[in-house]
């Protein structure tokens, strides 16, 4: 596979009567980490399997670098790609040594053992070796696993939940290692996972799919300020979805005045983060539950009209249950969907 | 997250047929080759025409259908009792020295029954091991047991463990606390055995059951032994001069194993759901004054199984050994006349084996992988030629070298024994390369696949590595299997090959007692080695 763009062409796939991928457009840039994000059975596992040529699509195409890997007539097989792939919970060979694992995709020859040296130095187990893959903790096992999908020097790498099985602590340590070890390779990177966080930490840009269909291709920020829907902006994060009145540049709303990043119709919903909304004395609103999270203190207010709404103010709670307050919107531009 | 195999397209998944087309090619050859000698049993018969009908409905048939019925019900019955309550009291009981049981009792498995039954029939004879023993004591020796009550006692002390094992394995992984619950609730340890053991245990009881009929009805050399005629028997005898006789028999033996394991598939209830093991280990039931009852029932059963026949051989063997005369023609023997026997037994048998091991291995990746109703099909072809006796597949395979043109070439040779071999027992290969196939998880094979490495090299690198250790079981069991295995061994082989059940045979009607004595123990030696590495140390009661 030449170097160059990862590109899927209007993909789709079922199995049996389960359709898992269904049109399913994306563009991965080469030297990149992009996510693949969405909830369990949304298809992004079975997109990745596709891209490394573990299923046949049904429709449409994959192309790397100009080239055609997969259409529903042809499947370059996977040994043939050039596709690295990190499995959920390694899928490292029980009866081969950590440094056969690495080895077993390298060609014989003299480098070999260097190669593999090397690959397990990256990922921080070099002199480990001649151990078993039983005799490992989670994380190495990863670490092992990463090494060695990387050690026959691939041109994409695609990672399949690698952190899933791994404890919080464990999990937010390997990431930020394997986002920064990623980004130093430049290697073209497709990554799956549930976990938003990990999917805005890891990724240069974030897939957002859902029941197998792409629903926004965006980097993380814009993902987050201007999701394309609803659904993707409570997904991404903490949303109050709230009715509104657009116009070209602003809503009204319960809050007052809303700035937009984009026209709206006359009838919308419109996006408030709670960390954009603030409290200022008043009588609209009332506490109505409060969670202290110590960098912050999350409120949620109900109105008299029976409106909720979600308020995330830094440090200590200022107010108390039964509290009276009213809210403003002190947020860059938002985003309002259709009604 | 959904996961599913590659399939070969609507229409074939609509039939069943999952995987990839050139398994499928492979399967089906493979499933067709263990159709053909019952698919020529049944084209015999109807080429015979009117001539079938009249020998099925006759006297010639119904005699020795009765005798292979009553006979196989008795010891099917009699070992479901032995086998089930020697379980409870090894796995539930406080019987002395239970961990010894649980080694010894199905320690009657390494004995081929018609090694049993000639050891039987040697203690009994005149200047035999009774004689010697009881006359000094002022007995008279005992009379000969033989006819059907010789078979059914020889029959039930070495088929039992095919009950026991399962049912031991069952008790085992009850949870404790279903007992306790039930003990709780005031019921005592006869009455939990009854209503709560019991229903879960007669699964594993009926498959035994199952396995000591089809056992039963294959048998040829203790009914032969004993002088009761059954169908095994009277197709054996009528395959030279009556051969659309020994057939239509052949037909009705077929029909009838075939029957019952049916009958015995449709009825089981597999269903079972898994129970999670029961923490705390197994509330024993006091045996009190039936602990002596209890140990003598397991003695017994053990020493008519195992003791006896092994100690009567064993002095038969010395006293050939030695040299001693004792009216025979020959008794003194050598170890060095049994290489050639042993080394053509060590041969057929492995050879049996890989063949067997490498022809299951394409439908076990079929069943267990891929699933599906064509899938079970092509599993029930392989299980039901274990059903159908090692006699017909034998007779079958040899009549169609003799007679369909182009095959003559393999009458009497050591790949058509092999052959027969294979179809029978190939099944036992199969249920241990499915368990192999299911160990190697998928994303392992994908893994090497992203890795680069092609087919081949994936079987070479991931799976037979990972399988290597079913395999090997599965392998041996149709070793062990092939060792044993008496009248396919005697219809098909070579002429001169000698394995040691023949010369076993042979020497027994011929009147060598020594020889067989010698020839036995070594059989039984290496069988028991084989067993206990295969079936006995494997078994889930022992844990």
């Amino acid at each position: 596979m030449a170097a160059g763009d990862l590109v899927t062409k209007n993909l789709s796939f079922a199995y049996g009567d389960v359709r898992a991928v269904e049109d399913a457009s994306i563009a991965v840039p080469a030297g990149t980490v992009t996510a693949l994000l969405g909830p369990s059975g949304c298809g992004k596992t079975t997109l990745l399997r596709l891209i490394a040529g573990l299923e046949r699509p049904d429709a449409g195409a994959i192309e790397a670098g100009g080239e055609t890997l997969s259409t529903p007539e042809r499947v370059r097989p996977p040994e043939k790609r050039r596709i690295g792939m990190v499995f959920q919970e390694g899928a490292l060979f029980p009866h081969l040594s950590v440094a056969e694992n690495v080895a077993f995709g390298l060609p014989r020859g003299r480098e070999r053992a260097d190669v593999v040296e090397e690959a397990l130095a990256l990922v921080g187990l070099a002199g480990m070796g001649k151990r078993s893959p039983t005799s490992l903790s989670g994380g190495q096992r990863q670490r092992v696993a990463l090494a060695r999908a990387l050690a026959p020097g691939p041109e994409v790498l695609l990672l399949d939940e690698p952190f899933a099985n791994l404890d919080p602590a464990l999990r937010v340590e390997l990431r930020t290692e394997v986002a920064s070890l990623l980004r130093t390779l430049g290697i073209t990177s497709v990554f799956v996972t549930h976990d938003q966080e990990e999917a805005f930490v890891m990724g240069a840009q974030v897939i957002v799919m859902r029941d197998g269909r792409v629903l926004q291709s965006a980097s993380p920020s814009d993902l987050y300020s201007r999701p394309a829907n609803r659904w993707v902006a409570s997904f991404v994060g903490e949303a109050n979805v709230v009715p509104g009145k657009g116009g070209a540049q602003a809503a009204e709303t319960v809050v007052g005045v809303v700035p937009l990043a984009k026209a709206a119709p006359a009838t919308c919903e419109v996006l408030l983060r709670p960390e954009h909304l603030s409290m200022e004395s008043g009588e609209a609103w009332e506490v109505e539950q409060l969670e202290f999270y110590g960098h912050d203190t999350l409120y949620v207010l109900r109105s008299e009209q029976g409106e909720k709404l979600m308020v995330r103010a830094g440090g200590a709670p200022r107010y108390g249950n039964g509290d009276r307050a009213s809210v403003r919107y002190q947020g860059p531009p938002t985003v309002a969907f259709e009604a | 997250m959904l996961r599913a195999p590659a399939l070969v397209g609507a229409a074939g998944r609509a039939a069943g047929f999952r995987g990839p087309p050139w398994l499928w090619v492979a399967a089906l050859v493979i499933a067709a080759l263990f159709a053909v000698p019952v698919g020529y049993l049944v084209v015999r018969n109807i080429s015979e025409g009117s001539e079938t009908l009249s020998i099925l409905f006759s006297r010639q048939t119904a005699d020795p259908l009765a005798n292979t019925l009553l006979l196989a019900v008795t010891v099917a019955a009699a070992s479901a009792a032995v086998g089930t309550l020697l379980a409870w009291l090894t796995m539930r009981t406080d019987l002395p020295l239970r961990g010894a049981w649980r080694v010894i009792c199905p320690l009657p498995l390494v004995l081929p029954s018609f090694v049993a039954a000639a050891a039987l029939l040697a203690a009994l004879s005149p200047g035999g091991m009774a004689e010697e023993v009881l006359n000094p004591i002022g007995l008279g020796a005992p009379s000969r047991i033989d006819g059907f009550w010789g078979a059914f006692f020889v029959l039930t002390a070495v088929c039992y463990p095919y009950v026991y094992l399962p049912a031991a394995a069952r008790i085992g992984g009850l949870p404790s606390s279903l007992e306790e619950a039930s003990r709780l609730l005031g019921e005592g340890a006869v009455g939990t055995f009854r209503r709560v053991v019991w229903p879960q245990v007669r699964s594993a009881v009926q498959a035994g059951t199952l396995l000591v009929f089809l056992y039963v009805v294959s048998d040829f050399g203790v009914v032969k032994l004993m002088g009761y005629p059954t169908l095994s028997t009277s197709v054996f005898v009528n395959r030279l001069y009556d051969a659309p006789l020994a057939f239509s028999l052949g037909l009705i033996l077929a029909v009838v194993a075939l029957a019952v394991a049916g009958l015995e598939r449709a009825s089981a209830n597999r269903a079972l759901a898994r129970l999670a093991p029961g923490g705390v280990r197994a509330q024993r039931v006091v045996l009190g004054p039936w602990k002596a009852p209890a140990t003598l029932a397991a003695l017994v059963a053990v020493g008519a199984g195992l003791i006896a026949p092994v100690v009567v051989l064993a002095w038969w063997a010395v006293r050939g050994l030695a040299g001693a005369g004792s009216g025979f023609d020959r008794t003194s023997v050598d170890l060095a006349a049994l290489g050639a026997p042993a080394l053509n037994t060590v041969i057929a048998g492995v050879v049996t084996a890989g063949v067997a091991v490498v022809v299951v291995l394409p439908l076990a990746y079929l069943t267990s992988r891929y699933g599906g109703r064509a899938a079970s099909a092509v599993h029930t072809v392989v299980a039901g030629s274990f059903a159908v006796p090692g006699l017909l597949i034998a007779l079958a395979v040899v009549f169609m070298a003799l007679k369909v043109p182009g095959l003559d070439f393999f009458y009497l040779t050591l790949p058509l024994l092999i052959f027969a071999y294979v179809v029978h027992f190939g099944v036992q290969a199969l249920r241990s390369a499915e368990v192999g196939v299911a160990t190697v998880d998928q994303r392992l094979e994908e893994a090497a696949q992203t890795l680069g490495a092609g087919r081949l090299r994936r079987l070479l690198r991931v799976a037979l590595p990972l399988m290597a250790p079913a395999l090997a079981a599965g392998g041996g069991l149709v070793l062990l299997s092939t060792m044993k295995e008496l009248p396919a061994t005697l219809l098909a082989s070579p002429v001169g090959f000698e394995t040691l059940a023949t010369r076993i045979w042979n020497a027994n009607e011929d009147g060598f007692l020594a020889d067989m004595g010698l020839a036995s123990v070594v059989l039984v030696a290496v069988s028991a080695v084989l067993t206990w590495l295969l079936v006995i140390r494997n078994s889930e009661h022992l844990r």
